[in-house]
């Protein structure tokens, strides 16, 4: 064992002690560049790496339930530390000094563009797909940047390693791999009816990819829909919460996609009408252009009678793309500041209430919230 | 009233919410009473001359350029009779592109583009991305450019604006944008014209004019909300150490 990998590690562990999901992975990279590689070639570590616009932090959740269930141990990145560093830390924190792991099995979240890196460094078992949209372009450049650079990532996979892409979105139809299979409702082997549990379609695509990894795992399929009867959803992921007796749910809006699914369940549920909420913040993390908003349709707004709040460092634009939607302006609310615009919302009669923020808006509505008096 | 807009290739170039342009034009028109037919025109549509009033073209990823370079040599005719009589139009970064003499891209060969404005492009490692803010003969426009081409005007004089913040045609120059008449080109996205309706009016009103042959004064809008944007947008943009710059 190289002296280099517990320097690293012991450094990076005695940062990690005073917390942190990005620091101790960072620190250790930076001492030891191969400090993941290492982990993973001293354990044998099998890991799974799940990447794509959307569903990446559910279908992981699901999956962790699935093992969780088959009593598998696994580690797995918190959700928003999908960059090596987030990677790094989780197994820094998971290993002995020596760099040992107890989990024979890793599930990592894994942001688009950190995929190269991530493969190199993992060199995983599986590689999932969910799907590819336009989101943070201004990170990114082009979509199809983004495809070029998972499809050079897979030339560097082991051939005998498993690439599962998601059959329903066309664009990754570029991609190939000695060892690529689709995973979606009409590909063979797949039977299953799944309960309407979450509420917007990416759910369905989250199940079907975490079928088709418990196929290739040999793990009982029966498990799935308990998993996800019992898994609840994820931060800000349709999660819900009470406040004074009112009901609330978050629902993340990061890139048109979801706004589109979001918007679809508001209409399914015939929920469009109730009190509103939408956040668009422009930091790194949210994407700093915002004219995505302009690539979702918002239908069902010409005859609302009941305003919506909207907020954030953005909620100029916002407002102007309710208004170009047919949102009476009279019924737009524009509060940057979202502790203000929350006591909009809070004032406004019904229940439940929707939040549809973007990331960094939906961290800073937590915070708000939490110096809340809970009832 | 009655206008046509003629939006190109809606289907090739329309990556940075380009529509928002789209939707801008029609909403302004329709509180106006003036009736907006919205013709897309892509891949293979025949478009004969003297058959719309304004035109609208916006940006697009490398791939789809290329197949829009092509395909546009069956529409040059028309467009540039179009663009000699005055007809407006608006093309945003991969367009504005195509509409300069030609582009070169980082890999494979030069796009041939139709040559409305005095200008060419060429791909560079830089990509350019960031809010801007550029001064026009119209006033201030804010928006948000994402481009890894650079654009040389033939002459300073031929540039749409001047950038206040932001990189613009190329970078180095200052410029940003090109006009030919009552053709622009330009690199803001954001939507543009939501937010910037002194030229979403300004095209509007330019179109009518050619159409019916005399001067036109629109009715002015409640803009309240489109300055609110345009303003918190500026505020971003110009904030010292803007941390996008």
């Amino acid at each position: 064992m190289s002296s280099n990998l517990l320097i690293s590690l012991s450094i990076a562990k005695l940062v990690a002690f005073f917390g942190g999901t990005a620091l101790p992975g960072l620190i250790g990279l930076r001492l030891n560049p191969t400090l993941i590689n290492q982990i993973v070639k001293k354990n044998k570590l099998r890991s799974i790496i799940i990447t794509g616009t959307n569903g990446k932090t559910t279908t992981a959740r699901l999956l962790g339930s699935v093992l969780s269930l088959a009593k598998v141990s696994y580690c797995h990145n918190r959700s928003g530390s999908n960059l090596l560093r987030g990677i790094a830390t989780t197994l820094i924190n998971q290993s002995s000094l020596t760099g040992k792991l107890k989990q024979k099995f890793a599930l990592f979240e894994v942001d688009e563009a950190t995929v190269p890196a991530a493969i190199k460094a993992l060199k995983p078992k599986i590689v999932v797909i969910t799907n590819l949209s336009r989101d943070q372009l201004d990170r990114y450049g082009e979509v199809d940047t983004i495809i070029k650079l998972w499809q050079e990532s897979l030339d560097w996979l082991p051939k005998t390693s498993l690439v599962l892409v998601n059959a329903a979105d066309r664009r990754l139809r570029l991609l190939h791999h000695p060892h690529l299979r689709y995973f979606g409702k009409n590909q063979p082997g797949l039977g299953l009816k799944y309960p309407r549990k979450f509420g917007s379609k990416f759910n369905y695509d989250n199940l079907w990819a975490v079928n088709a990894i418990a196929v290739h795992l040999c793990l009982d399929e029966s498990l799935i829909p308990l998993a996800a009867r019992s898994a609840s959803p994820a931060f800000g992921r349709g999660e819900a919460f009470t406040l004074k007796g009112e009901n609330y749910q978050i629902n993340l809006v990061k890139n048109p996609a979801s706004y589109k699914a979001v918007w679809q369940m508001l209409l399914d549920r015939k929920h469009l009408n109730q009190p509103l909420m939408l956040v668009l913040n422009d930091l790194i993390a949210d994407g700093t252009d915002v004219s995505w908003v302009w690539d979702v349709p918002l239908p069902g707004l010409a005859g609302r009678r009941t305003p919506i709040v909207v907020s954030g460092r953005r909620a100029g634009d916002l407002a102007l793309r309710l208004k170009y939607a047919g949102l009476n302006p009279k019924q737009i609310i524009v509060e940057p500041k979202i502790n203000r615009a929350f006591n909009h919302l809070q004032a406004m009669p019904g229940s439940p209430k929707y939040i549809l923020p973007t990331y960094t808006s939906m961290l800073e509505l937590r915070r708000h919230l939490n110096k809340e008096p809970w009832n | 009233m009655e206008l046509t807009l003629v939006h190109l290739y809606p289907d090739l170039m329309n990556i940075y919410g380009d529509l928002g342009n789209v939707s801008a034009l029609a909403f302004r028109c329709r509180k106006r009473g003036i009736k907006l037919n919205i013709r897309p025109v892509s891949m293979g549509n025949k478009l004969a001359p003297g058959s719309f009033d304004l035109v609208f073209g916006g940006g697009g990823q490398d791939k789809q350029q290329i197949v829009v370079s092509q395909d546009l040599r069956t529409k040059k005719d028309a467009l540039l009779k179009a663009a000699a009589a005055g007809i407006p139009m608006l093309t945003i970064c991969g367009t504005y592109q195509l509409f300069g003499r030609y582009f070169k891209p980082s890999l494979g060969p030069t796009l041939t583009g139709i040559g409305i404005f005095n200008a060419y492009t060429v791909a560079t490692q830089q990509r350019k991305i960031g809010n801007i803010l550029i001064k026009t003969a119209l006033g201030e426009l804010v928006g948000f450019e994402n481009h890894s081409g650079n654009t040389y005007l033939d002459s300073p004089g031929l540039a749409f604006g001047r950038v206040v913040k932001g990189f613009g045609n190329n970078g180095s120059d200052k410029t940003e944008g090109c006009r030919a008449q009552n053709a622009f080109g330009c690199y803001l996205h954001g939507s543009l014209l939501p937010k910037n309706p002194n030229l979403a009016d300004y095209l509007i009103s330019l179109a009518l004019e050619i159409k019916y042959k005399k001067k036109v004064k629109l009715k002015p809008l409640d803009d309240q909300l489109e300055w609110q944007a345009h303003r918190a947008s500026a505020k971003i943009c110009l904030k010292p150490g803007c941390w996008n710059r």
